[in-house]
């Protein structure tokens, strides 16, 4: 039966993680934070991935031994390679975490031709495209994976009910974020830091530049403000840098707005800030930027969309606007400017609440119970 | 004597303390399974209610035997109601397995995320693993052990000694889960439908009765050890038609049942409404609505009578009145000073005849009925 985050009795474990894409993003992300984590706790951990992918490079800094296989493609060669593989360390570990589609397949099969030296398999799926409810996919899902984590409940959902699998077999363990590194910090010191205006009121959003995000209404909505004290910062680059760049210009903005393009570390720039805003329009499952603003104790401004009204709770924890809405967006932060006190305890709501429902440990946890119950 | 309801309102703060509490928020559909007698079925009705309040969008289903349908059937926080016939044993191995794999195949297609499981019975058990919800709980269980415990994800423990109210251990299911029940959701539920009302009106004004202008008694129970002795009902029936109240006796449609009631109104001999073995579930529960108050013994038509807020004057024997109760409702409950009771036993010594009713007085009936009515 499923045990729902359960602490088990402690045990090492040697976890293999397969990953055959070969790009880089928050999939990728996961993986590596998940495994260094599972290190700290006490396990081991193998990466399995092609040579040339991303992650492959990147894993060392992360403090994970990985092993490359040729494993990109669904090949006959690279099944000949990933059954070889688990043939040889066949003992050596406990579970087999495959996050891709390639290489779930070319582990299930490996696996079907294997018997009784088959590993067991827990199958992560990070993105939200639907699967199509066909024999293999339920096969795949259902029986060549012992359980399926998915990285939202709305993914969890859709999988449960296309491919009619039971419903202790899925489990939605959405990515944690460090709440150690994304903590309030000195707000003095980290605007002379940045070369940002002490006495300003800096208003903050990082995000990819894309229409979906609304940036275009939070400069909108400053314009309409029209207050001598905000300044923005806009973290993040994209393809709509060009249009954002000539709207500043047209709102006639250009003065009180900061680009401050791709930013590898994010802390000081949330750290510098007053609010975080973000007005976007679609595609937001729970975004990993507002947990990151809410974990620095920022007060955050967002939509209802995807699944952000889960943590972003009106008058506790932040406030929600209507998408597409300036006029609303510019209330809500003529609302957190005019009253400091409400402001510093939302962003004090945030802190706390994302301590409790959005740190790394909650998903470690729940994916060592996972692991832990399909190796048995 | 508590005279009013058992529902205490207490304070609690916020948050829960559980490890291992789910969040209502992710409840797609859940299942209750109650496989008891009628009264026991109407006493889930809270959790339906409370479950409901906790997880708004989640669909509640229930699973109970069919007889006892009417008791859930209509209830606002239900969705579907499943049933098993107790009589499917009879008609063969074959249908009997033919109907079990139908209701099977039914449950398995709703997928449900939590499976509330309110009985000791194996039955939940297998069910909890053949359905594989994401979240079970059941009550612990001193014998059976490892396989029970596997079943279910959460285990919630009972209080011993007839001291705790079954709704409250009903709803202690859903404690051990992190939801705390609260409010007007922690009531009993009846909803007795459009056409058993109907039904109910004409009969009353064929009699010449008006609502809230009677009084039901119902002396008979499946379990006649719980029962008050004929002679006595007579004479309650006489001091209470010498009042110049007007009385609606009621029974279920079984031979004994009438027996009884058809005695006791020959002993009487007073001007009476006899709708012994007429009403089926929905219109009794109507009927009782619209009395003004409610006599019996603690039987399903006294759970009935609490779920449809009409206020009772109840005589507990051998069954524990903290156990059993009216629930939230206006209520007096009549015993003796037995040291014994509750025993729990059917009759002295399992001789089927309690004395502890025997020794209660019918001075003691009146005198609850004529405060219930005074208030």
């Amino acid at each position: 039966m499923a045990r729902y985050n359960t602490i088990l009795a402690h045990r090492p474990m040697h976890i293999v993680h397969t990953e055959a894409s070969c790009g880089w993003g928050g999939q990728e992300i996961r993986i590596l934070e998940e495994s260094r984590g599972m290190i700290e706790r006490g396990h081991s951990i193998t990466l399995v991935c092609p040579e040339e992918a991303t992650i492959f490079a990147r894993a060392k800094d992360w403090g994970i031994s990985a092993i490359a296989l040729p494993i990109g493609e669904k090949r006959w060669a690279n099944f000949k390679a990933m059954r070889a593989w688990i043939l040889a360390n066949h003992g050596k570990f406990d579970v087999i975490n495959t996050h891709s589609s390639t290489d779930s397949w070319l582990v299930a099969l490996s696996n079907l031709s294997l018997g009784k030296k088959a590993c067991p398999v827990v199958r992560t799926r990070h993105i939200s495209a639907p699967v199509k409810n066909s024999f293999v996919n339920r096969w795949l899902y259902g029986k060549a994976a012992a359980q399926v984590v998915t990285t939202g409940e709305s993914l969890r959902n859709d999988l449960v009910d296309h491919l009619s699998l039971p419903p202790d077999h899925v489990q939605s363990i959405f990515t944690g974020i460090n709440t150690k590194r994304f903590e309030p910090g000195d707000k003095v010191a980290m605007r002379t830091q940045l070369g940002l205006d002490v006495n300003a009121k800096w208003i903050g959003i990082i995000a990819t530049l894309r229409s979906w995000k609304g940036h275009k209404y939070l400069l909108k909505a400053v314009a309409e403000l029209d207050d001598p004290r905000i300044r923005i910062v806009i973290v993040g680059d994209g393809p709509q840098r060009d249009k954002l760049n000539r709207l500043t210009v047209e709102l006639g903005l250009s003065r009180i707005v900061r680009f401050a393009g791709q930013q590898r570390d994010v802390v000081p720039w949330l750290q510098a800030l007053d609010m975080f805003v973000l007005p976007s329009y679609a595609n937001e499952g729970v975004s990993q930027a507002v947990m990151q603003a809410m974990a620095t104790g920022l007060p955050v401004i967002t939509t209802p969309i995807g699944s952000s009204s889960d943590i972003v709770k009106p008058g506790l924890t932040g406030m929600l606007v209507p998408p597409k809405d300036s006029k609303a967006l510019a209330q809500a932060i003529r609302t957190l400017l005019d009253n400091p006190q409400e402001a510093h305890k939302l962003g004090q709501g945030a802190r706390s609440f994302a301590l409790e429902h959005c740190g790394i440990e909650r998903m470690l946890t729940r994916m060592e119970a996972v692991f832990q119950r399909v190796a048995g | 004597m508590n005279p009013m309801n058992d529902i205490v309102s207490v304070s609690v703060p916020p948050g829960s303390y559980l490890p291992d509490a789910i969040n209502p928020a992710l409840l797609r559909r859940a299942l209750v399974i109650k496989l008891r007698h009628h009264g026991d079925v109407l006493l889930t009705s809270p959790v339906l209610s409370s479950l409901k309040a906790a997880a708004p969008a989640c669909e509640i289903d229930a699973l109970v035997f069919s007889d006892t349908a009417p008791m859930l059937q209509g209830h606002p926080a239900l969705h579907t109601l499943h049933c098993l016939g107790r009589d499917w044993k009879k008609l063969g191995p074959l249908t009997q397995l033919r109907k079990e794999l139908g209701i099977l195949k039914a449950l398995r297609a709703r997928q449900y995320d939590l499976i509330i499981h309110l009985t000791d019975h194996p039955r939940g058990a297998w069910l909890t693993r053949l359905l594989k919800p994401r979240w079970a709980v059941a009550p612990q269980r001193s014998k059976g052990g490892g396989w029970w415990k596997k079943s279910f994800t959460h285990l919630y423990r009972t209080v011993g000694g007839g001291r705790r109210h079954t709704v409250e251990t009903h709803l202690d299911a859903l404690r051990r889960l992190g939801i705390r029940p609260q409010g007007d959701a922690r009531k009993l539920s009846l909803v007795p439908g459009t056409a058993a009302e109907a039904r109910i009106d004409a009969l009353l004004a064929q009699h010449g009765l008006n609502a809230k202008g009677f009084i039901q008694i119902h002396p008979a129970s499946r379990w006649f050890f719980k029962c008050w002795p004929v002679g006595l009902n007579a004479e309650l029936l006489r001091v209470l038609a010498a009042q110049g109240l007007k009385i609606v006796m009621t029974g279920a449609p079984d031979p004994r049942e009438r027996e009884m009631v058809d005695a006791i109104l020959n002993q009487a001999n007073v001007p009476v409404v006899n709708l012994t073995g007429e009403l089926n579930l929905s219109e009794l529960g109507a009927l009782t609505s619209r009395a003004r108050l409610f006599v019996g013994v603690d039987s399903a038509p006294m759970h009935i009578a609490a779920a449809v807020g009409t206020p009772c004057v109840a005589l507990f024997g051998p069954s524990g009145d903290k156990e059993w109760g009216p629930w939230g409702v206006e209520h007096r409950i009549v015993t003796s000073s037995h040291s014994c009771r509750p025993c729990g036993q059917d009759g002295c010594g399992g001789g089927k005849v309690s004395e502890c009713l025997y020794a209660i007085s019918v001075q003691q009936v009146s005198q609850a009925i004529a405060e219930v009515l005074a208030s």
